[in-house]
């Protein structure tokens, strides 16, 4: 059983105003579409599903088999894509996806890490620097960086961007196994994402976030 | 934000604290026996005062240096601030280090160190608390 919850979420950042009222609650195979125009708070509220950022008001709760998972804690349970998440440069894709393994602490075999980068297509280019990477390459990483530890709960911010026609389609495969398996939060503005969530938040009506309080 | 989804914040702030007690305790040590064996006239009259004073500054330094660089990470003018912040705040730990240090040179008896090594002790408990407290917020942005 799987429940992850958001109660009253607001967020101001120097006292204005991004959003506020967010509430939502999912259990295992829904989704859920983040929508609002550029600066509407959609990657905020990621980050701050994620935990890595705190709202201002409001509390989220994740339960896994009728445990409350605490906050600290919600790292081990969630993947996130992001267009703010950095990826080291000095490595290797594999190195990297290497070293998160060993500090999350779990171990998957070499073969594990290695279907892994074969799914998003980077196996040719395990070995070259992170830093020689295309963008796209990039986000592709980032997709095995967040599936590494079997995430029963995914969030992505702007999913299909810098990604290529075969990129995309695998991106959506991945999109539906987790609505199987989990919870999937998405946060864009491209309709095909939207359609392959149930259900949807507009940010531009919960509030009239960017404006000056 | 790679590491706030990888790792729990205690576990980041003992890792960044472990790394700067390794730097600071290699570096102490190597400015030690630079120290006596190129300083003329640099006697230590009381080694086990020395080396207890060493080994509480460097944990003081390095706990105190730890959480002070983490709310510098987070502040937007990074140069100027690190003077600023650290100096009141290792004041006492320096001061104290100094005194400590002065007795161990002159010879004195390890009894004449106590109330130097208790400020020391207390010290690094406060800090240490308080960093176990703070870091999590400071962490989270
Ligand atoms: N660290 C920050 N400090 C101040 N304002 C911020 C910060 N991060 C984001 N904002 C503001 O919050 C709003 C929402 O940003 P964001 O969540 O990135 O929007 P979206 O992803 O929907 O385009 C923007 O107006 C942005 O300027
Ligand atoms: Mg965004």
């Amino acid at each position: 059983m799987l429940v992850f919850t958001a109660d009253h979420i607001a967020k101001t950042f120097n006292r204005r105003k991004i959003f506020a009222e967010i509430s939502f609650s999912l259990e295992k195979s829904d989704s859920l579409a983040i929508t609002g125009r550029n600066g509407s708070g959609k990657s905020t509220l990621l980050k701050i599903l994620a935990n890595v950022l705190s709202p201002t008001k409001g509390e989220i709760e994740m339960k896994i088999d009728g445990k409350i998972v605490k906050p600290v804690d919600f790292f081990t349970h969630l993947g996130l894509v992001s267009p703010y998440l950095q990826l080291y440069d000095e490595f290797t894709g594999w190195e990297n996806l290497d070293i998160f393994m060993k500090v999350r602490g779990i171990n998957a075999s070499d073969e594990c890490l290695g279907e892994l980068l074969k799914r998003v297509n980077l196996w040719e280019r395990k070995n070259d620097y992170v830093r020689t990477y295309s963008s796209g390459m990039k986000q592709r990483l980032k997709y095995a960086f967040a599936l590494i530890h079997k995430p029963p709960i995914l969030l992505l911010d702007e999913p299909t961007s810098n990604l290529d026609a075969e990129g995309i389609s695998t991106v959506y495969q991945i999109m539906e196994e987790q609505k199987k398996a989990g919870i999937l939060i998405v946060a864009t503005n491209d309709s095909e994402d939207i359609k392959k969530c149930e259900q949807a938040i507009d940010l531009n009506l919960q509030s009239n976030g960017g404006s000056k309080k | 934000m790679t590491l706030h989804l990888i790792a729990r914040p205690l576990t980041i702030y003992f890792g960044k604290l472990l790394f700067n007690l390794i730097l600071l305790g290699a570096l102490n040590i190597f400015t030690v026996i630079l120290y006596l064996l190129f300083v003329t006239g640099f006697t230590v009259g009381n080694y086990l005062i020395f080396s207890v004073t060493i080994l509480l500054g460097t944990l003081g330094l390095a706990s105190a240096s730890t959480i002070i660089a983490a709310i510098i990470a987070k502040a937007n003018t990074k140069g100027t601030l690190y003077p600023v912040l650290s100096f009141p705040i290792l004041l006492p730990l320096l001061l104290t280090v100094i005194n400590a240090t002065k007795l161990s040179v002159e010879g004195a008896v390890f009894g004449d160190a106590v109330g130097e090594f208790q400020v020391l002790i207390s010290y690094l408990v406060v800090i240490t608390a308080i960093s176990y407290l703070l870091f999590e917020s400071i962490w989270k942005e």
